[in-house]
């Protein structure tokens, strides 16, 4: 009897760590194909025509498969390729710059923050730390007042308190604006996606 | 449409949102996945040395 007891305890005991593997395994692969489907879906985009793209139904696997995009985006001959270097290089260069001016004050900045002692030292510590709790997606409702062609980024009451878009980002200056209005050549395909999101943006602004 | 300074994030919106060039767009954003891929990879290899 006991050992009837014993070997079921067992068993029941195995099958629950085999239970628990196998969710956790699912678990992990749904996690990954969450994770990565978007990038498959991006190679898969990027390796088709685009007949093939707006075809219906929708052709999973492009059948061949076409390599013209890449090659137009590194031909500057072409003029999606002239732009997509251009860019490419201000990227780059704007990202560097970046990278290496927050180094640099960053650097200094921690050194005098850990090592030194001075007034309302932690108030500043503080209110660093308070910025990065804004999330990211905030800085939209300023880039869509930009986008809008507004002078000021922030709702303030009061011409004299308000905060002015600096240089080339200013409104007055004709040079500079965001590739606009989004979606507006979808608008007439059927395709509301763009506009959906605008819409959502325009809300929060 | 005024457009002075070209981005790679930009440029892959407007290639595939405002010309409805997914194919295009969709290179670029590959490309740049790619790119930040490699970055992290050395990245992570640099910083996370096995001690000895």
């Amino acid at each position: 009897m006991t050992v009837t007891m014993t070997s079921n305890a067992r068993r029941r005991k195995s099958m629950r760590k085999i239970l628990s593997r196998v969710i956790l395994y699912a678990l992990v692969v749904l996690i990954m194909v969450w994770t990565l489907a978007p990038f498959v879906w991006l190679c898969i985009t990027s390796i088709s025509t685009q007949a093939k793209l707006n075809r219906i139904p929708i052709q999973w696997l492009p059948d061949p498969p076409t390599f013209e995009h890449y090659a137009a985006m590194f031909d500057p001959a072409n003029p999606t390729g002239a732009l997509f270097l251009a860019a490419l290089r201000n990227s780059l260069v704007i990202a560097g710059t970046t990278t290496i001016l927050c180094l640099l004050f960053g650097v200094l900045a921690a050194y005098a923050l850990a090592r030194f002692v001075f007034p309302a030292k932690n108030v500043l510590i503080m209110g660093m730390l308070a910025t990065r709790l804004l999330p990211t997606i905030r800085l939209h409702v300023a880039l869509l007042r930009v986008h809008r062609g507004e002078r000021s980024i922030l709702p303030v009451a009061g011409r004299s308190r308000r905060w002015r878009l600096p240089g080339r980002f200013a409104a007055g200056d004709p040079g500079f604006h965001l590739p606009a209005p989004a979606g507006e050549r979808f608008d007439g395909r059927g395709c509301q996606g763009v506009g959906l999101v605008k819409g959502e943006v325009e809300k929060i602004a | 449409m005024a457009y002075t300074i070209p981005v790679l994030a930009i440029e892959t919106f407007r290639q595939a949102f405002v010309f409805g060039l997914f194919g295009k767009g969709s290179a670029i954003a590959f490309l740049i996945s790619l790119f930040i891929l490699l970055i992290a990879f050395v990245y992570i290899r640099i910083i996370y040395v096995e001690e000895e």
